[in-house]
């Protein structure tokens, strides 16, 4: 029975032929994973910013609860349109339970789905139970209390990659050796870690073949990005979070590799063409933070007005340093070391990006459940006008749960911004 | 015979039950704006003369409820809660569950199964689960109160009234009404989402039968019938749910004594 | 208990101030437990724990968002005002996602007392400090790599304070901060009778003045009144025996603690960073100074980290040794909104503590105001009279 109101919520419109095929791929990876645990090899549950050519390398197939959560928030059990979506179902049972509504909208979700008993009834015939869970402290505690939890339930291994947070300007990037000593020796912990639950060793050869993807595949997305400061606007939000699965969650295969490439042509193509994903672009927007996953129709709310959102912080990629030529642990170290996630680097990279893609508003999801999404939020918003004159709106939501999302607010708020932009653009031109 | 008696200081009434250790003498549920010491002193006096007794009748006063404090003549104070499980419990000796539905708050109580209250939860601030909300949809639908249940019973759907939060709810309401959906309806759509708080809250701890229901919103037919559909269970209500409470603090001031240890973790 | 851990409780700032003047010497404000308070004290330095006001915000609200931490918040808001004005140095340690944005925001917002000294786009003397604390504080290579975090900290502060800090200095920190630990775990066995000798309101009091004030002096003066104590035998009020478990509990939520004793409860221990988080395991005097002190810090048991072991349990052996021997009779969880450890671990804990205690739970959801606290009496009347018949 559906209690709660009705939302007007949809799939959002992609303009490019490999971001509608991203489904395919994600089902596809799902069923490979079925049938990989059906030879009886291992499944591992893992998150983002774990890498991922560490399950790879190990042969271990890799599920992402969090990305799961996303799934429910798109799907209705039996596609029954009265039904409510399977990430609310989820999210009650974990409430019931105790969980605390404030509670990230991801953890939630999972943690409903596996206190459901049955894996299975869930959408895509849900996730294979892992042999083995990794999580990493990078981004969130979040996902160290939530795997611990998930750990317990199910009681399954679990390994955290502690990797250092750290907080760097631009001449103290490269990290120190004490830091790459240390995360070195958590990769070396998770490595017989693996080997202890699964009896799979670790294969050097194998863990630098892996890498070799992951940096060919790095590169790819750093020259589409690249790509997408053009004028016109050639691929959007709505294909960015869209084709987001693979680099995400299947990086260090070749198959992660081979789709970017075909994206970075389709997206190529179109700038060479001169080609926008709408006729007439008059401003661009930035979304900043995650999307809300079963509202994904919003990016295209201002096309009509001339309005593309044409980037979008979250999930992109950023350089790696030159490989080195050292173990692959020590380099995989380094390289993680690279990413910072202190509100220090976030700030002067949202700064810099948005000259870059040639930003003139800014749409910040308020995510109500996560905590590094919605704490820089305001500081984004001063630091925008401040430094750069860029007006921004904020839409308070959950990222899984639209319980929490009122469409007339959204509405009213998005309206008034588009206004304002409109409005900034034309006094600009009058001054001109 | 030794009496007792038991108050009730709720936010929209005061009960008020005497008792003589085995069975009801007497109850009164008023509705009083008053200040609460002066109208529970009153209503207590009125059902004493009315039960022929005087006040030296009556060994001990216990009292309880949202205004408890202000209640200056007892002799003792026991929470809600406790009297919520202790009244029930006497009423329906089989109860293990109770759900208290008030004007301004809801709670659940569990009971081991030799009648210990073990564990509650509450509704959080918000109205939305409460008797309260039910009383101001029936102010919006112009309907008199009593006449909700009913109402809703008589609807063939409900109309969409749901939200976290009773303020939004209340802009619900009255843009359903607007927009010319039924009445009886809207009353169903009501019932429907105080329904949902208080089902969560049933969920929350986990409800073992017996489900005793007690509080004034347990004498609505129609909030009764959806809760049960919601939640699976099948309500025990009491003959007077109201007055639940009261008694529950009678029998606390016949039988409180000073607390005794319970074995603590080593 | 002693009139002295009063003034520094309700008048914090004016305690350090005087402190300040008196002494001519620096004053750091620190976030959380686990910051390495030792070595600040062995640079001669007094280390005071940054905490909030409970006050409507004024400025921080411009800053940081309603939905995020109360308690954090507040503390910003404080720096903001300037309540913290004395303050020569913060450190941040990366404790949870919120304190550890208090890196760029107390660095970005709060108004420092001298200007940076720059070279090379380093800053010579910085006024925050960053703690690179690790996650998974008991790895195979944890200790060497936190060692050297620290070993980079103390060359800062000797750097902006012109002033070596040397092993010497280090051990009499360590002594002195042990000497207080054995005072406040004292205090602690001292609750374990019933009724306690000490209120949970005075424990705590005596624990907040700890983190306020010179460990020195805190160390002796707790002995003394815990000396008279014994001397005259005095007792507390008898209630039905609490173990408290929450976020950071400052002067604005140890309100709660005194609810609890109205409503016929008493705290007798607890899982708080102010409490027995702070003091509980001493300093080891074997290890070369640094070592001991970053094992300290590592031991804490901060709800947001996480262990090697397969299983975490979160914190579950901390949780046994300081419920052991105190005869607990409940658990009330009062935990801030936002506080996603806290949050995360609840159902499991609750559980937990039924299943192998036998020990009921309530949980109250904290949102760092007076009314808030005072908004739980009810249910906190009906947990203490359920359990107590």
């Amino acid at each position: 029975m559906s209690q709660e109101k009705e939302v007007k919520t949809k799939g959002s419109k992609k303009s490019l032929q490999t971001a509608r095929n991203t489904f395919k791929f994600i089902v596809e990876d799902y069923l490979q994973g079925h049938a990989h645990k059906q030879e009886g090899k291992p499944v591992v549950w893992s998150c983002a910013l774990a890498e991922k050519e560490l399950f790879y390398a190990m042969g271990l197939h890799p599920y992402y609860p969090e990305n799961y959560a996303a799934v429910c928030a798109t799907q209705r059990k039996n596609r029954d349109p009265s039904a409510e979506k399977e990430a609310v179902r989820f999210a009650k049972i974990a409430e019931q339970a105790g969980y605390s509504a404030d509670l990230c909208g991801y953890q939630r979700v999972a943690t409903g789905y596996i206190m459901n008993d049955d894996l299975t009834d869930a959408p895509l015939g849900g996730m294979p139970a892992p042999d083995l869970m990794v999580t990493t402290s990078s981004v969130c505690d979040v996902r160290l209390k939530w795997f611990e939890d998930m750990a317990q339930r199910l009681n399954v291994p679990l390994f955290t990659l502690d990797r250092p947070e750290r907080v760097f300007n631009d001449i103290r990037r490269h990290p120190m050796p004490h830091e790459v000593k240390y995360y070195k020796s958590i990769l070396e912990d998770y490595m017989s870690f693996v080997t202890d639950v699964t009896g799979i060793r670790y294969d050097e050869d194998r863990l630098r073949e892996c890498m070799e993807w992951s940096y060919k595949t790095n590169e790819v997305r750093l020259e589409i990005l690249d790509l997408r400061k053009a004028v016109p606007s050639p691929m959007g939000c709505a294909d960015g979070f869209a084709t987001m699965y693979p680099g995400m969650y299947c990086s260090g295969t070749e198959k992660a590799y081979n789709y970017y490439k075909e994206l970075r042509d389709e997206v190529k193509a179109k700038v060479l063409a001169g080609e926008g994903i709408i006729q007439n672009e008059k401003f661009r927007l930035m979304w900043y933070g995650i999307p809300l996953w079963f509202n994904m129709g919003i990016f295209n709310y201002f096309e009509d007005i001339g309005g593309v959102f044409a980037y979008e912080p979250a999930y992109n990629p950023s350089p790696w340093p030159q490989s080195t030529g050292d173990d692959p642990l020590t380099e995989l170290a380094i390289r993680s070391l690279y990413t910072g996630t202190s509100m220090s680097s976030g700030m002067s990279s949202i700064l810099e990006q948005c000259r870059e893609y040639h930003i003139n508003g800014a749409v910040l999801a308020f995510l109500l459940t996560c905590r590094p999404v919605y704490l820089p939020a305001l500081e984004t918003k001063r630091i925008l006008e401040k430094e750069l004159g860029i007006p921004s709106v904020m839409i308070e939501c959950d990222l899984v749960d639209e319980r929490s999302y009122s469409e007339a607010q959204v509405k009213t708020r998005m309206d008034a911004f588009a206004e304002q932009i409109l409005g900034q653009l034309e006094a600009k031109k009058e001054v001109a | 015979m030794p009496f007792y008696a038991g108050i009730d200081v709720g936010a929209q009434s005061i009960k008020v039950v005497v008792f003589d250790g085995e069975k009801i003498l007497g109850a009164r549920i008023v509705v009083t704006e008053d200040e609460a010491n002066r109208a529970a002193q009153r209503i207590y006096e009125d059902l004493l003369g009315e039960l022929k007794l005087s006040g030296s009748d009556v060994e001990k006063i216990y009292v309880t409820g949202w205004g408890a404090d202000d209640v200056l003549f007892a002799d003792g104070k026991s929470s809600e809660q406790v009297c919520a499980a202790k009244g029930a419990r006497f009423l329906i000796p089989t109860a293990r569950t109770i759900l208290d539905m008030g004007a301004e708050g809801s709670r659940v109580m569990k009971l081991s199964a030799d009648g210990i209250l073990e564990e509650f939860v509450n509704n959080s601030k918000c109205a939305s689960g409460t008797g309260s909300f039910i009383e101001l949809g029936a102010v919006y639908l112009q309907v008199p109160i009593e006449q909700m249940g009913p109402l809703s019973l008589s609807a063939d759907g409900s109309a969409d009234v749901s939200s976290t939060c009773a303020v939004f709810a209340e802009s619900v309401i009255i843009s359903n009404i607007h927009k010319g959906e039924p009445l009886e309806r809207i009353a169903a759509g009501i019932h429907k989402s105080a329904a949902t708080r208080v089902s969560e809250l049933l969920g929350r701890i986990g409800k073992v039968d017996d489900v005793v229901f007690v509080g004034g919103p347990a004498k609505n037919r129609g909030l009764v019938r959806i809760l049960e559909e919601m939640s699976g269970v099948s309500f025990k209500i009491p003959d007077n749910p109201q007055i639940v409470v009261a008694l529950g603090a009678a029998l606390q001031a016949s039988t409180k004594q000073k607390r005794k240890r319970r074995k603590g973790a080593t | 208990m002693n009139e002295i851990f009063a003034q520094y409780c309700n008048n914090r700032h004016d305690m350090a101030r005087k402190w300040k003047q008196e002494t001519g010497k620096k004053v750091y404000g620190y976030f959380c437990c686990m910051s390495p308070e030792e070595i600040l004290f062995a640079a001669d330095i007094l280390p005071v724990r940054i905490t909030g006001t409970g006050e409507p915000l004024q400025k921080a609200d411009l800053h940081v968002p309603p939905n995020s931490c109360p308690f954090a918040r507040s503390c910003l808001d404080a720096g903001m005002q300037g309540h913290y004005d004395y303050l020569d140095g913060v450190v941040v340690p990366n404790s949870c996602d919120i304190i550890f944005s208090m890196e760029y925001l107390w660095k970005t917002l709060v108004k420092r007392p001298n200007p940076p000294s720059m070279v090379g786009g380093i800053d010579l003397k910085p006024y925050v400090h960053y703690i690179n604390y690790p996650e998974k504080i008991n790895s195979r290579g944890v200790l060497p790599f936190y060692k050297e975090v620290l070993s980079i900290f103390k060359q800062e502060l000797e750097r902006g304070n012109n002033r070596l800090i040397t092993d010497e200095d280090m051990s009499r920190a360590i002594t002195a901060y042990n000497d207080d630990k054995f005072q406040l775990k004292r205090l602690y066995e001292m609750r374990k009778t019933d009724p306690p000798a000490v209120s949970g309101f005075e424990a705590w009091q005596a624990v907040y003045a700890s983190i306020l004030m010179p460990k020195d002096q805190h160390a002796a003066l707790l002995k003394e009144s815990l000396d008279e104590i014994e001397k005259t035998g005095r007792k507390a009020e008898e209630g039905v025996r609490i173990y408290l478990s929450g976020s950071a509990m400052d002067r604005v939520n140890a309100d709660i603690i005194k609810v609890i004793e109205e409503c016929g409860g008493q705290v007798v221990t607890d899982d708080l960073c102010v409490g027995t988080r702070s003091f509980w395991y001493p300093i080891s005097t074997e290890l070369p100074p640094l070592e001991a002190i970053a094992r300290r810090s590592l031991g804490t048991a901060c709800p947001r980290s996480t262990v090697k072991e397969r299983i975490p349990e979160n914190r579950w052996a901390h949780i046994v040794n300081t419920i052991k021997g105190y005869d607990v009779e409940g658990a009330i969880f009062y935990v801030l909104k936002c506080c996603d450890a806290r949050l995360g671990e609840y159902p499991h804990l609750r559980d937990k503590i039924k299943e192998e205690m036998g020990l009921p739970s309530l949980f109250l959801e904290g949102d760092y105001t007076a009314e808030g606290v005072e908004q739980m009496r009810g249910r906190v009347e009906a947990f203490i009279e359920m359990i107590g018949g």
